[in-house]
């Protein structure tokens, strides 16, 4: 059966592919394949780049141990500055970073979330210890909300199934309730487009770290919706950071592993935007904004900016000559 | 549950867990739709590098999602562990390549775990296990008995001192081997190929289905195998034999002057004069030392030499010369072109050089072309001029234009056919090298080539091998009379156990391909038995 999705590097794309597609030819030709192409679809990473040092003078490098102090780099032997510049990592330019030593450092995890996000997968990525530790800043944020949701006791809810995922009441939930279960499926929704397609794991990785903003500042950590969130977020997580999301679904009283679990699907329902942000210009100039029902026609619109504060500055005792209606976007007066 | 986050305490205890469960094993559950993930094998150095952690951590997470989306996924990992860095490794460390690679596959697989990447280490493959090569070797004998497996001469790098051959990137700027110092020579050696040629219009053709592949990639391999459409014309020589050419500008025919064959081509013996013998055979001498890279590097100095032979130039009947070059190449082509002076560089470059004739067939509007003042080829557009029944055509490849024009009277009047040429050529798989796939093919003193019955494969690697103190590894030459002499290489003990896929490999139902790393070895039979007659 033909490869559904093949990874491995550009230096390949010639031959080996090549030959590949010779065998599958001809293995098919002699009726023992029933396809024609082996590799549906390819993707080739981009290489991976360390710090490197280098005399712009002289065009030698200057292996990382022999300089003093990395943030003014100065060759040793010839006291001339130095340039850091990224090259692909190799021995003799000793720029190099050791998998064993990063997960030693940080964990495996982290690792993974790193070269997920610091660059879309075709393109070079950047080797960064400080982009490291954002990561790992992260896994440690992530794993604080879930030790915090777990010491509330609100585990049990989640373990139980008692969330905001199924049948969901929209129109008795609060707004921060609202707002947070839009987050919970706008991270749903954009993930898995990111996992489809053209494959962003930079961009999922951020839409990850949007949803852990929008659980640790939620304003309805009690409520199903918060669970549902806690739920959506570790699910997620799964591909990305295996081990973190396990342990923590896991103590968060789920006897299966996360990796059987269902990926979710966003609800279109809960996408919906209740309000919208009105623009408010006079004579073509933008004043000001007001939050108004998603849902309001021209007239309502007209309404709701005649009565916001930022109009009423600009246009009381003037006449108005004209009012231009754009629905869904904005309110612009023309004073005489 | 721990209060800080220590990745520590849980990574290897979760992964030492799904390993319990078979969370990573292929699902059974066959009404799934299926998703087959594959990451290039790794050759199995022993160090994963960055490089690995990124296509690997990629592959696992798509993996991973479409396995939670309800597929039934299929992530297997292998390693592509035939070659020569393992042979190297082994002559310098004293041991066997075997326990080598798969020291280093039980170290890189311990790293791979320890990313947590979800491999079904079930369905792993070692492309050195004699229960992997023996589909290689099937393989092999599916293409041979398709008519797609075939010997043929072909030049290689020799060592003389370690007796071997090199590959080009063990030989040095000075053409030095890199290891006994020896001036490597170039040697006619008998090797196999495989007919990749065949394919070549359906494998630039299909290109078009891949959506799924990067612009670039599809570029590449389309300009790899290299299309160019025109004719092949055939010029009877004044022995008699026919030389024939493939040539992009079937109009420009009437402008060929002279040919120039590869020193290397088989009819330079009835085509050389007696007095130009010794020359000839200089010629071809300092031509066989030079690399390939050298001989068709641009803007070198044209060398050459003549046959002291003509040969008939078919549209005109013409007596032209028929000189050799290096810049010709044996395994391009015919071996033979036809040289057009006015209308290419290269060839103008060696009419000068030699002073041979030059005729101008392509006229530029506005300007008329001398043959005597020219300073450089015209490759450019014009109008047809001394050509026949082409005159006052317009030159080019368009419909309507002097190569289509040139075609159709050449069909027409028997002197040609319109045809494609590629620049892909056959793919040489042999390698006389240790560590690699035997070739199941019995070189027997009766009856010559004689596949090996499959009943019969593997054909394994002999065991006792010797390690000479030049470095190169040598073993007696053996005699298989079960086919397999040798019990299969085993693999050391080693921290974990190596794990055989036995019956996971069928075709249809999986279906890998290596960086398949074929190394010829003759199996030389003193006495014919199995499969031969």
């Amino acid at each position: 059966m033909p490869v559904d999705q093949y990874v491995g590097g550009i230096e390949h794309a010639i031959l080996h592919l090549l030959y590949s597609r010779f065998f599958t030819k001809v293995l098919r030709d002699r009726g023992l394949l029933n396809f024609d192409e082996p590799f549906q679809r390819l993707l080739t990473q981009g290489m991976v780049q360390g710090k490197t040092y280098k005399n712009p003078r002289t065009g030698k490098y200057v292996l990382p141990m022999n300089v003093a102090d990395p943030s003014h780099p100065v060759d040793p032997e010839t006291g001339d500055a130095l340039e850091v510049v990224y090259e692909k990592m190799s021995k003799s330019k000793s720029n190099g970073v050791a998998p064993g030593d990063v997960i030693n450092k940080y964990g495996a995890d982290t690792a993974r979330m790193f070269i997920l996000f610091k660059a879309p997968p075709e393109k070079d990525l950047e080797w960064d210890e400080a982009d490291v530790e954002g990561q790992f800043r992260f896994l440690n944020r992530v794993w604080r909300l879930v030790t915090d949701f777990v010491g509330a006791g609100l585990s049990v809810q989640l373990a139980a199934g008692k969330d905001s995922s199924k049948n969901p009441p929209l129109q008795e939930l609060s707004k921060p309730e609202k707002d947070l279960r839009r987050a919970i499926h706008t991270a749903i929704k954009a993930v898995t487009e990111d996992l489809q397609g053209e494959y962003q794991f930079n961009t999922a990785v951020s839409e990850l770290m949007k949803l852990s903003n929008a659980l640790t500042d939620a304003d309805c950590k009690d409520s199903p919706v918060y669970v549902e969130g806690i739920r959506a977020l570790l699910i997620l997580l799964a591909p990305f950071a295996p081990h973190i999301a396990e342990e923590l679904w896991q103590s968060s009283g789920n006897p299966d592993s996360i990796h059987t679990q269902a990926w979710l699907a966003a609800d279109p329902a809960a996408l919906v935007a209740d309000e919208i942000t009105l623009v408010i210009q006079i004579m073509g100039k933008t004043r000001g904004t007001v939050q108004v029902p998603a849902g309001a026609d021209k007239n309502a619109l007209e309404q709701y900016a005649r009565e916001s504060e930022v109009a009423k500055r600009y246009i009381e005792g003037k006449e108005i000559k004209k009012v231009i209606v754009v629905p869904g976007k904005l309110v612009n007066f023309v004073v005489g | 549950m721990e209060s800080r986050y220590t990745p520590a305490a849980i990574e290897e205890k979760w992964q030492q867990s799904w390993a319990e469960q078979g969370l990573h094993k292929t699902a059974a559950d066959i009404s799934k739709p299926k998703f087959y993930a594959l990451s290039m094998f790794p050759y199995p150095s022993g160090n994963l590098h960055m490089g690995h952690v990124r296509v690997y951590t990629i592959a696992d997470v798509i993996a991973r999602v479409r396995r939670m989306q309800g597929y039934r996924v299929l992530n297997p990992m292998g390693w592509d562990a035939f070659g020569l860095p393992a042979e190297n490794a082994a002559i310098e460390r004293g041991i066997h390549p075997a326990q080598w690679t798969y020291q280093n596959v039980a170290q890189m697989r311990q790293q791979l775990d320890q990313l947590g990447i979800a491999f079904d280490w079930e369905r792993e493959v070692t492309t050195c296990a004699p229960d992997y090569y023996r589909w290689t070797q099937w393989i092999f004998l599916q293409f041979f008995q398709a008519g797609l497996a075939y010997q043929k001469e072909a030049t290689v790098n020799w060592d003389p001192i370690d007796q071997t051959v090199l590959a080009n990137e063990q030989v040095d700027s000075e053409g030095k081997s890199w290891r006994s110092g020896a001036k490597v020579e170039r040697k006619q050696l008998r090797q196999w190929f495989l007919k990749i040629t065949d394919y070549a219009e359906q494998l630039l053709n299909d290109l078009d289905q891949l959506s799924g592949w990067p612009e670039k990639v599809r570029l590449m391999q389309a300009n790899w195998i290299g299309k160019s459409t025109g004719a092949q014309v055939t010029f009877k020589t004044e022995t008699g034999d026919e030389l024939i050419v493939f040539t992009t500008r079937p109009d420009t025919l009437w402008g060929a002057t002279f040919m120039v064959l590869s020193p290397e081509h088989p009819l330079l013996e009835t085509l050389t004069t007696k007095q130009q013998a010794k020359v000839i055979k200089a010629y071809q001498q300092e031509a066989a030392a030079k690399s390939e890279i050298d001989r068709t590097a641009e803007g070198r100095e044209k060398t050459g030499v003549w046959t002291g032979s003509y040969a008939i130039n078919p549209v005109n009947n013409e007596q032209i010369p028929i000189w050799i070059a290096d810049y010709v190449l044996m395994d391009y082509g015919t071996g033979a072109i036809m040289a057009v002076p006015a209308h290419d560089q290269r060839d103008f470059e060696f009419a000068r050089q030699f002073e041979l004739s030059i005729a101008v067939v392509v006229q530029p509007q506005g300007e008329s072309f001398d043959a005597e003042t020219m300073t450089e080829a015209h490759p450019g557009e014009g109008v047809m001029v001394n050509s026949g029944p082409l005159d006052g055509i317009p030159a080019g490849k368009e419909k309507g234009q002097s190569v289509e024009a040139a075609v159709q009277w050449l069909e027409q009047n028997g002197k040609g056919k319109g045809t494609a040429n590629y620049r892909l050529r056959d793919w040489l798989i042999s390698r006389q090298r240790y560590w690699g796939a035997p070739i199941p093919i019995i070189h027997c003193p009766n009856c010559g080539t004689v596949p090996v019955p499959d009943r019969d494969l593997p054909v394994c690697l002999p065991e006792d091998v010797e390690f000479s103190g030049r470095g190169a590894l040598r073993w007696q030459s053996w005699t298989p009379g079960s086919m397999c002499p040798v019990p299969p290489v085993a693999p050391q003990p080693s921290a974990r156990q190596i794990r055989w896929i036995r019956s996971s490999i069928r075709p249809g139902t999986f279906y890998a391909i290596p960086m398949l790393r074929t190394i010829a070895r003759r199996l030389i039979l003193k006495k014919p038995t199995t499969g031969c007659r």
